[in-house]
């Protein structure tokens, strides 16, 4: 599930496009759901049309920050409900720590 | 007139429930009969229903009792100290059984069952387990499609427990068509549908008189007002009912504990060794001590939460710490006790055997505690603060919840969210945290009640030893991940591949 290059070569995550971030996302909240990526869209609520809980909603976060090597700080996850939010926290941390 | 002067208070109603409840016990239930026989005989469910045992926590409106969740605790509490497959029949029908209905159910169906639920006429039962879904439960299979007014239902729900006899399922279902490919609901369903068919009774380690079976729902069919609450609703209600009823299944593990700590007590003072008897060593009374103080705190933390279910809110902290506490309470002091009375201890007449074996299923069964360990660790990782406790007035417990309070904000700033998914660090917070919600529900009750001040202080001693020892290991974490990773490897690798070792 994780790309390791990511991990390893910073540089990896340099040349990332908002549109792969936004793929690695689905990617990854897909294979947390058991679902198909096509079928995620990204203004479905995490919640009402996801289906998922808050646990399943801290593996997901939890898995974007290993994903992507960046630090999600608890306080910037409250309030998060839609993928099109979480992806943009995630793509402005990626472009931030680099 | 004034009717209500005549009308029994709240007190005198719980006093003659307790009268009713040990009539029926001494009348109708022999404990060693009852699990030799494997099942909950028919004249024992009737006599339970006669005394009123299916009507505690559901509304007088509709036949029951309307006893508040303490109160119905108190008498699965007591039928725990005499026979806990009768606690667990009587405790699931009042909590996960029938609290969703109760709550969520249209007023046509909580009319048309709850009266029959009350009269023990219908007994309840819960289904959300399924064989691929133990502890995750995300991965649910049965599924209910909606097809003209109602809902079409295939699956498979595995150990429900009064299954074997129930006359109402409630269970946890995908609904696809209802509010997304993911959503699930709840829905009852009553066991005379077509389609619904219950298997043989499980052959279990313990509470083997209690019904666990396996129900199947084969096209199973029920109108849409079978549905519990909003449609796509379900794991809320789910987790909302298991919070209830995990205060339910801690009271009775208060009542098995206090049937091994009277046995051990009795036993301690007859027995002589040594020209004396046993509880006059040293050894002896420490062990009876930390019994009877782990039970006072798990009665007084499944107390406070069962005041805090009566008060609504969000009930899964609390409930999750104590159900862990008291399951592991109970298993702790059956295991005292069994050691205490030595090898008749492990002889079937001395019943602490039996009240060993029937208690180890609670560390396992409404979320196994170490799957709501991690949870309840991670819940305190991103809880927005922990809440600063006033002082207890026991110094060395305070400095322990300051510690704690102070250790749950620095992993929390290092470990950021990933911290969530760390499960030695969240089990450990959440170890010393269920000991500090003991520690303080004992304090608490020894305030409204000088007499118990000695047990209490000792009790929360204790606690605030444990609590210290879980935050020193939170120092080993890494140390420890690592070794189990690469210990655990090494030990599946046969297995995984194929070879055994």
């Amino acid at each position: 599930m994780t790309t390791n290059a990511l991990l390893v070569d910073p540089a990896a995550r340099a040349v990332l496009s908002d549109d792969q971030i936004r793929a690695r996302a689905v990617h990854l909240l897909a294979t947390i759901l058991e679902r198909d990526p096509e079928t995620v869209q990204q203004a479905h609520s995490l919640r009402a049309d996801l289906g998922m809980d808050s646990l399943s909603a801290l593996e997901f976060l939890s898995s974007l920050s290993h994903e992507f090597d960046i630090d999600l700080e608890v306080e910037e996850t409250y309030g998060l409900t839609t993928l099109n939010e979480v992806v943009a926290l995630v793509t402005q941390r990626v472009r931030g720590s680099l | 007139m004034n009717v209500a002067a005549d009308a029994p208070t709240d007190g005198e109603v719980m006093g003659l429930l307790i009268e009713e409840t040990r009539r029926f016990l001494a009348r109708e239930v022999d404990p060693a009969a009852i699990e030799a026989s494997g099942r909950i005989p028919d004249r024992v469910v009737a006599a339970a229903a006669s005394a009123g045992l299916f009507a505690l926590t559901l509304p007088e409106s509709h036949g029951g009792l309307g006893l508040p969740l303490r109160s119905a605790g108190t008498i699965v509490a007591e039928l725990a100290r005499v026979d806990r497959s009768v606690a667990t029949m009587v405790g699931l029908h009042a909590g996960l059984g029938t609290r969703s209905l109760v709550v969520h159910g249209s007023d046509a169906r909580r009319a048309r069952w709850l009266p029959a639920l009350a009269e023990g006429e219908r007994v309840g039962a819960f289904g959300a387990t399924e064989a691929g879904a133990g502890s995750d439960l995300q991965a649910i299979r049965t599924v209910a499609r909606p097809e003209g007014s109602g809902l079409r239902i295939d699956g498979e729900k595995s150990y429900v427990t009064n299954g074997g006899f129930a006359g109402l399922y409630t269970l946890l279902v995908r609904t696809p068509g209802l509010g997304g490919e993911r959503s699930f609901s709840m829905v009852c369903v009553p066991r005379e549908t077509p389609g619904l068919s219950v298997g043989p009774e499980e052959d279990k380690l313990g509470i083997r008189a209690s019904s666990t079976v396996t129900v199947r729902l084969d096209d199973v069919y029920v109108p849409s007002d079978h549905l519990l609450g909003a449609p796509g609703a379900g794991m809320d209600l789910a987790h909302e009912a298991l919070g209830w009823g995990r205060v339910v299944m801690a009271t009775g593990c208060t009542g098995t504990a206090r049937y091994a700590l009277d046995a051990t007590l009795a036993h301690v003072t007859a027995r002589r060794q040594f020209h004396r008897p046993i509880g006059d060593f040293d050894a002896v009374r420490m062990q009876v001590s930390t019994m009877a103080a782990t039970l006072f705190a798990m009665e007084s933390l499944a107390d406070r939460a069962a005041c805090a279910a009566e008060a609504g809110g969000d009930l899964t902290g609390l409930s999750a710490a104590a159900k862990v506490f008291c399951s592991e309470g109970a298993f702790a002091i059956c295991d005292a006790a069994l050691q205490l009375h030595g090898a008749m201890g492990f002889l079937e007449q001395t019943g602490v055997a039996r009240a060993l074996r029937d208690c180890r299923i609670t560390r396992i069964f409404e979320g196994a505690n170490d799957v709501l360990l991690v949870h309840l660790g991670a819940g305190l990782l991103v809880a927005r603060a922990r809440p600063e406790a006033p002082s207890s007035g026991h110094p060395a417990f305070d400095e322990f919840e300051r510690r704690l309070s102070r250790l749950v904000a620095e992993n929390r700033a290092e470990f950021g969210i990933r911290g969530t998914q760390r499960q030695l660090l969240t089990s450990r917070l959440a170890r010393a945290e269920v000991c500090a919600l003991a520690a303080r529900a004992s304090l608490d009750r020894a305030a409204t009640d000088p007499e118990s001040a000695e047990l209490a202080a000792f009790a929360v001693e204790q606690l605030t030893r444990e609590g210290h020892r879980q935050l020193d290991a939170l120092r080993f974490i890494q140390e420890d991940e690592r070794a189990a990773a690469s210990l655990s490897k090494r030990s599946y690798s046969p297995w995984a591949s194929g070879r055994s070792a």
